[in-house]
């Protein structure tokens, strides 16, 4: 019997209340195998957890195996021979210590943790506060639309890309983010060129995309994005009722606005003969209360207009959202349970032949079984404060990330490093800069030194921050940590039961197509 | 004894030294010599989504005074311990491997940032003594951010 008794464990935060998730545990050493029988110098240092009827153990290099109980005691008890099949395969997934080679795994080391020998790769720039929309649980301290006193000026916004510009990162994305960024389309237009005039004498791989409700979109603007090659992406939050239920347009019909636009732009790449199975614009989905029963019809509505990808997020504990968290918040319970109904649907689809996948889950599983560090922000080590990414404000001010403005738009200021007036060296080096950083690395953290997750999971110090009062956070009553831990047993447990055609299936969503089109 | 090193005449496990189902409260002790103290907090850290959880220490031997947030009865209380023993002993298995091999992670670590500064000196060159920082500020903390977090959830104090 692999799992101890644990009557606890249904009071534990650490746990999902749902079934529809499994999860993962301890081993249960009392029946298991007896420390004076352990022959530590055996092993490379690893974690475990108990998966279905498996043990999942891990070690730092990002290695991992699913062993039976009777191999793990044997791993533990050093006993696996040269020659022997589970001596091999705990070679080559690099967990026994004599048979390690050093420089390939620094190698591997360097190439994964490649983001840590330079600076920031994504700017942010907040254009504008004003917006046409009114959306229940927007994170920005929106205006109505004639504060022009809160859009970002020419000369705030050419001191922006210039610091944007000192990042050692030999590639950098300028994201353009509001309120409603295309309101203030003077500037946009101005970062637009004014980088790419830049980035003649720089050389970086450079990139931009724009994050826009499409309502304000014109064939003058349309014409301008397509011909400097930015990425359009947007917000849709499900068929017509919930998405309009949610996403308030006082000038009309968010979704169908929406809609059409994302069509006619989808038709200008194809007008471009690229491929629409890359290129087309993409959305993300906010999850509010009333999305948690449409799982179904929010994973097909992505499918309908023609996204690949649907990324599942949690309602986030910043700024507007957290003061509808009455009507539209819910537990951490209630989105994993949502999660796992609409990640099992998204398998479904896939076994049918409908190409779609979850993006949380394909960044996790990119990890896990390619190998690969996607650098998506949030779940690196150490974090992407400051040194993944910097949020720009219409007034100057420089934060470690969009979350870190998302606070400051509550009224704090913790997160801002430092303004457009700065050099680059004093954001870099400051002492504001270098906490963030160390308190984005899990390895300081008391539950994740002995989490077998530990080298595919991350950090956000401002979520630490703004749930729990510490940029450190301690991940046992941590919904952050619960999120994670819960997706990664949920894919283990897939991965575990897995057949060729999953695991196939599951690889193909770890296939990452570089958009060339977009990157100058 | 579950460190090897250790006396041999002390209990090999934690035991049960009261139950209280009255304020859901389990007292477990054991000798301060079967495990390291790092195990220990290891092991009880594990608990405090659930318990309060003080540790504390009575000649020879440590006592874990575990308080659940809510009420549990006996059951609940003697699982926990049977849980908090077996932690101890995961705690100690990472413990003893990490005292094994861990330097061969911080040899793939040094040699992979040692390799990739433009000095190309010693493996960890550029890398900061945490024991020993000196003053170059790579520690320095005007704006207190550092200051132990001890206040209640959600607050700063
Ligand atoms: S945050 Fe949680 S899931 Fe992630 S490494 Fe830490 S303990 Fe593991």
């Amino acid at each position: 019997m692999l799992e101890p008794s644990n009557p606890l464990e249904a009071d534990s935060v650490q746990r999902p209340a749902s079934d529809l998730l499994p999860h993962g545990r301890q081993v249960d050493f009392a029946t298991l195998s007896s420390p004076d029988r352990w022959k530590p110098e055996f092993a490379v240092p690893f974690n475990q957890r108990v998966i279905g009827e498996k043990v999942l153990i891990s070690n730092d290099f990002g290695d991992w195996l699913l062993l039976s109980k009777d191999e793990f005691r044997d791993f533990v008890e050093g006993r696996p021979q040269r020659g022997e099949p589970l001596y091999d395969k705990l070679v080559r997934t690099n967990f026994v210590a004599a048979e390690v080679n050093r420089e390939l795994q620094a190698m591997r080391w360097r190439r994964k943790k490649e983001y840590l020998f330079y600076g920031p790769t994504l700017h942010a720039f907040v254009l504008t506060h004003r917006c046409n929309h009114g959306c229940q649980y927007c994170h920005s301290s929106i205006v109505g639309m004639d504060r022009y006193d809160t859009d970002m000026s020419i000369e705030t916004a050419r001191r922006g890309v210039d610091i944007a510009f000192r990042t050692t990162a030999p590639g950098m994305t300028i994201e353009f983010q509001g309120g409603e960024p295309t309101a203030n389309w003077e500037t946009l237009r101005f970062i637009v060129d004014y980088a790419r005039e830049k980035n003649e004498t720089e050389g970086k791989i450079l990139s931009f995309a724009l994050v826009t409700n499409l309502s304000l979109m014109d064939d003058e603007k349309l014409d301008f994005l397509v011909d400097r090659h930015v990425q359009i992406c947007t917000s849709l939050d499900g068929p017509e009722d919930l998405h309009n239920k949610i996403r308030i347009f006082r000038g009309g019909n968010s979704h169908a606005t929406l809609i059409e636009w994302m069509q006619r732009i989808n038709q200008r790449y194809i007008d471009l003969g690229l491929d629409p199975n890359q290129y087309h614009v993409e959305a993300l989905p906010t999850i509010t209360r009333p999305s948690l029963s449409r799982w179904k019809d929010i994973v097909d509505q992505f499918v309908e207009v023609g996204c690949r990808a649907v990324f599942l997020r949690k309602l986030d504990p910043f700024g507007f959202a957290a003061k509808s968290a009455k009507t539209l918040g819910y537990s951490m319970d209630e989105f994993l349970e949502f999660y796992a109904r609409a990640v099992d649907y998204i398998i479904d689809l896939n076994r049918q032949g409908v190409q779609v996948m979850e993006r949380h889950a394909a960044i996790m599983l990119n990890k896990i079984l390619a190998d690969d560090e996607p650098n998506y922000l949030d779940l690196r080590i150490p974090g992407g404060a400051c040194i993944g990414q910097l949020g720009y404000s219409p007034d100057g001010s420089i934060y470690s990330s969009d979350e870190g403005r998302f606070v400051a738009s509550m009224g704090d200021d913790m997160f801002r490093i430092g303004s457009v007036e700065d050099s680059y060296d004093e954001l870099m080096g400051n002492a504001a800069t270098r906490a963030l950083v160390m308190a984005g690395l899990n390895d300081g953290h008391p539950d994740c030194v002995s989490c077998v997750y530990k080298p595919w999971c991350g950090q956000q110090v401002e979520y630490n921050y703004k749930t729990q009062g510490s940029l450190h956070g301690h991940m046992r009553d941590s919904t952050w940590c619960k999120k994670h831990k819960s997706i990664f047993d949920y894919l283990m447990h897939k991965l575990e039961a897995a057949d060729e055609r999953d695991l196939e299936m599951f690889r193909l969503w770890t296939t990452n197509r570089r958009l060339d089109h977009f990157i100058l | 004894m579950i460190f090897p090193g250790g006396n041999l005449n002390l209990m090999t496990h934690s035991q049960i030294e009261s139950i209280d189902g009255a304020t859901s409260t389990l007292i477990l002790a054991l000798d301060t010599e079967l495990y390291p103290r790092d195990v220990l907090y290891a092991a009880a850290y594990v608990f405090i989504d659930r318990a309060y959880v003080l540790l504390d220490r009575q000649d020879s031997r440590y006592v874990v005074r575990f308080r659940a947030k809510r009420p549990i009865d006996e059951a609940t209380m003697r699982g926990m311990a049977g849980e908090f023993e077996n932690e101890l002993l995961a705690q100690a298995l990472r413990a003893r491997v990490a005292k094994a091999n861990q330097k061969l992670i911080e040899d793939v670590t040094a040699l992979a940032i040692g390799g990739a500064t433009a000095r190309g000196g010693g493996a960890a060159d550029g890398l900061v003594d945490l024991d020993n920082p000196g003053d170059d500020g790579f520690v320095a903390d005007p704006g207190g951010l550092g200051a132990p977090w001890t206040g209640e959830k959600g607050r700063r104090e």
